[in-house]
């Protein structure tokens, strides 16, 4: 047994165990940072298959030179601006999941993200994480803050999550909402809507109000919009609140056209952001405590378009990182020669991904989702 | 069993004439008023005991065919934007046009659109123009403002005229091709970005009436078109396009924008999903089936007309059913033409309302992405409820601010306009009688949380 595999075994076994009352009034919590990538990243040159000749005839214009990959293994490495989570990778804080995706895979972005999020093609369920919350009555205030992007992961009868720009102007906001609400049909459901919404900001508000009294707000990195998002999210978890999924996201990755220039930019904010936050929460010793993932609701096209651009696509690569990640790469390797229609054919079904997160992190009972064997946490 | 049938549809027929030939309420005036863009108001407030349903629909309806814009055309100068895509331009004369002349006229095109919605004398046909902007996006993030201008001229001219007239000049428009890289797509490199999306966003809307083979067909057909620069002008180019012979909708041939557009305005589909979207913006959020259905028949066989469409909409039974009122949330559009007319104002700075609406979530020209604002509950998710009271809250500081410098007489006037029947218009309610400063009428019924429905 490998000692960080040990010192898993013990933590999870100390978190298991029922009796411990002192462990759980010091326990810290936990929490899973989702970061979206919108507009579906393109997957083959985020994690680039280096040594696969077909990946250079079919890209003519926009590969990643061999000798500009940060190479992890003999087949495939990093684009060139993600110096960190290659080192991350180095520490064995890092893993990625290859060519994950979905049957009969939809290219709209709306519906693929749909999709993604209700952990379903039925257009009637909820999000994935407001079943997994609501299953297993955790009776939260709230379970989400949701700094930037789409929220339904949380959509549901029952709003459990809140979207904001930053915890400062929320809780001084909210006080314009100090009045009690009126409506005229409480039948309405668009009218009860409201209601819900005005008590749980009030609430929230409190409560944040409460446990930011001693941030200090703006100590982390603060150059791009993913920075402002997750320096936020890294001073709410050092306040130890018990919100356990903390959402961002950064736009821009439909690239289909110009792609080479966008899209290093896109990962190099990605990268710095990552490092800084991973940085903070390593000295703060919370590292352990948080999970970090990565999604997008689909790869893109094999071949590149002509405009030096990628048409949306299909299976892709996610990333995961945090104190209690098993490193390495997941989901098998990429293969280019068997396509569906010019399109990676995915390997790893994504709700395996959220039924290990379910197991593994969330460690709940009800679960919603069959068994994994993917043990990336 | 007969009779009982024939003395039932005889009752309904009754019911139905008697329902809309009688004189409307002031609660059936208020919904008809809040649901069409605050058209028409004076009249609904104050005739609405002589009017039947059919009148009042008809007074909102019946404006003239297009009123075109009260303040004068914002004017760009054309020579800079086509430099600006010539190839004997320096890098360093590049960033100084985009310095210097891009976000100037990114400017003046929003206020210019803002001073049009609040000066307008057709304030329906200002709501449609939103309408179909949120419905064929296109953002000036990406695309020059005139060409945006342009386009936005072509949903004002056909805002509530014909449909299919509207599809082609809209798909002959540079601004959608550059905005969605059609200008990119190559008989050799197809794009799909402009296929997909008329297909999905545009015509038919998502679903198994059509096929990823019928995209990948339809971005051959529409391969081609390229932009001229210099006269902002659509230019098909002959050797670019794709002629090869395709399947689209099970008709096969070699098409060019003309013929895709007549396969998607021949499928039934389109006129479904062009009504289901405008039964949500008038009627309700729970789309009746049958009668979506009997109401898009008939505007497909009118040749797409919509004030067709939306007089069909307006009387249909679904409309005036009680449980409807108030039922929608009103975008941050919506809200600040409801207020516009209750202050009544003469001066506005409308420079300051494209940051007012960009942070209550909906800044005009910048629509968030390709398939534009969600509406409904979007509209109060817990970051945007608070920030459409600020906006409110602000927007009306300035206006008194404004307005009290060039007459002193302006809370006196703004008190003589509050009377009971626009505050029921404007809440559903009086001010209670202890709120005696016109001031604070004015902020009881804006943050009052029923001035957030519609």
């Amino acid at each position: 047994m490998k000692r960080r595999d040990f010192i898993k075994t013990v933590a999870y076994s100390s978190m298991l165990s029922p009796g411990l009352s002192w462990s759980k009034q010091k326990s810290k919590n936990k929490y899973l940072i989702l970061i979206e990538l919108k507009g579906g990243n393109d997957g083959l040159n985020t994690v680039v298959p280096y040594n696969d000749k077909l990946y250079y005839s079919k890209r003519p214009g926009i590969n990643i030179p061999t000798d500009k990959v940060i190479k992890l293994d003999r087949q495939i490495g990093l684009h060139p601006s993600l110096t960190s989570l290659a080192d991350l990778y180095k520490q064995g804080e890092l893993s990625i999941i290859q060519n994950v995706g979905y049957p009969k895979p939809n290219k709209s972005h709306f519906t693929s993200i749909d999709i993604w999020e209700r952990a379903s093609r039925n257009k009637r369920s909820n999000g994935w994480l407001y079943e997994l919350f609501d299953k297993n009555n955790t009776a939260r205030l709230i379970d989400s803050i949701v700094f930037s992007g789409s929220t339904g992961l949380f959509r549901g009868p029952k709003s459990n999550f809140i979207k904001i720009k930053t915890i400062s102007s929320f809780i001084k906001e909210a006080k314009l909402l100090e009045n009690e609400t009126t409506i005229s049909n409480p039948n309405n459901k668009n009218q009860q809507y409201l209601i819900n919404s005005n008590n749980l900001i009030k609430k929230v508000a409190n409560e944040l109000l409460n446990k930011t009294s001693n941030t200090k707000w703006g100590s982390l990195a603060n150059k791009t919009p993913l920075d402002r998002q997750l320096s936020q999210v890294s001073e709410l978890i050092n306040t130890n609140i018990d919100i356990p999924v903390l959402k961002v996201a950064i736009g821009g990755f439909d690239t289909h056209a110009d792609q080479p220039e966008s899209h290093y930019e896109l990962l190099k904010e990605l990268n710095n952001s990552v490092a800084s936050i991973s940085n903070y929460l390593k000295a703060k010793n919370l590292w352990n405590n948080t999970l970090i993932m990565t999604y997008s609701e689909f790869g893109r096209r094999i071949s590149e378009n002509g405009n030096n651009g990628t048409d949306h696509g299909e299976a892709s690569c996610m990333f995961c990182t945090g104190g209690m990640v098993n490193g390495g790469i997941y989901g098998g390797k990429l293969d280019l020669s068997n396509t569906h229609k010019d399109n990676l054919i995915y390997k790893i079904d994504y709700r395996d991904i959220y039924a290990t997160l379910e197991r593994n992190w969330f460690n709940v009972e009800n679960t919603t989702l069959p068994n994994s064997s993917l043990k990336f946490i | 069993m007969k009779h009982i049938q024939i003395i039932k549809s005889a009752c309904l027929i009754i019911m139905f004439i008697s329902s809309s030939s009688y004189a409307i309420s002031i609660a059936e005036a208020r919904h008809l008023w809040s649901r069409t863009g605050f058209s028409q108001t004076e009249l609904l407030i104050n005739n609405h005991q002589d009017m039947s349903r059919v009148d009042a629909i008809k007074s909102i309806l019946d404006m003239t065919l297009y009123t075109p814009p009260l303040k004068s055309l914002p004017e760009f100068d054309n020579a800079i934007y086509s430099a600006l895509k010539s190839k004997n331009i320096s890098k360093k004369e590049k960033q100084k046009i985009k310095k210097n002349n891009i976000k100037k006229d990114k400017k003046i095109l929003q206020s210019w659109w803002y001073e049009q919605i609040l000066s307008t004398t057709n304030p329906l046909q200002e709501k449609m123009t939103v309408f179909w902007h949120n419905h064929f996006t296109s953002d000036l993030q990406k695309v020059f403002a005139p060409y945006m201008f342009k386009q936005n001229q072509i949903f004002r001219q056909n805002a509530l005229g014909n449909f299919e007239d509207m599809l082609y000049q809209f798909m002959h428009d540079p601004a959608i091709h550059y905005y969605l890289d059609n200008i990119k797509n190559k008989k050799q490199n197809p794009n799909e970005n402009l296929a997909r999306e008329l297909l999905e966003l545009f015509t038919l809307g998502e679903g198994d009436h059509y096929s990823e083979q019928d995209i990948k067909n339809i971005a051959k057909s529409i391969t081609g078109y390229r932009i001229n620069f210099k006269n902002q002008k659509l230019d098909f180019k002959k050797r670019q396009h794709d002629n090869s012979f395709v399947t689209i909708f099970a008709s096969s041939g070699s098409y060019t924008i003309d013929g895709v557009l007549r396969l998607i305005l021949s499928h039934p589909k389109t006129a479904e999903f062009i009504t289901e979207k405008l039964w949500r913006e008038f009627i309700s959020e729970n789309p009746d089936k049958h009668e979506v259905k009997r109401i898009s028949e008939k505007f497909r066989e009118s040749g797409y007309e919509i004030k067709l469409l939306i007089s069909d909409l307006l009387h249909s039974e679904h409309f005036w059913e009680k449980q409807n009122y108030d039922s929608l949330i009103k975008s941050p559009f919506d809200l600040l033409t409801s207020t516009a007319y209750l202050l009544k104002i003469d001066k506005s700075d409308t420079n300051k309302l494209p940051s007012l609406l960009a942070n209550a979530g909906q800044k005009l020209f910048f629509p968030p992405d390709v398939r534009g604002w969600r509406g409904s509950t979007y509209w109060l998710s817990t970051e945007l409820i608070i920030a459409r009271k600020k906006m409110l809250k602000k927007y009306i500081k300035k206006v008194i601010k404004l307005n009290k410098k060039t007459n002193p007489k302006y809370s006196s006037i703004l008190s003589e306009r509050l009377t009971s029947k626009r505050q029921f218009f404007a809440v559903g309610e009086a001010i209670p009688r202890k709120i005696t400063k016109p001031i604070d009428k004015l902020i009881y019924l804006l943050m009052n949380d029923k001035y957030n429905f519609k």
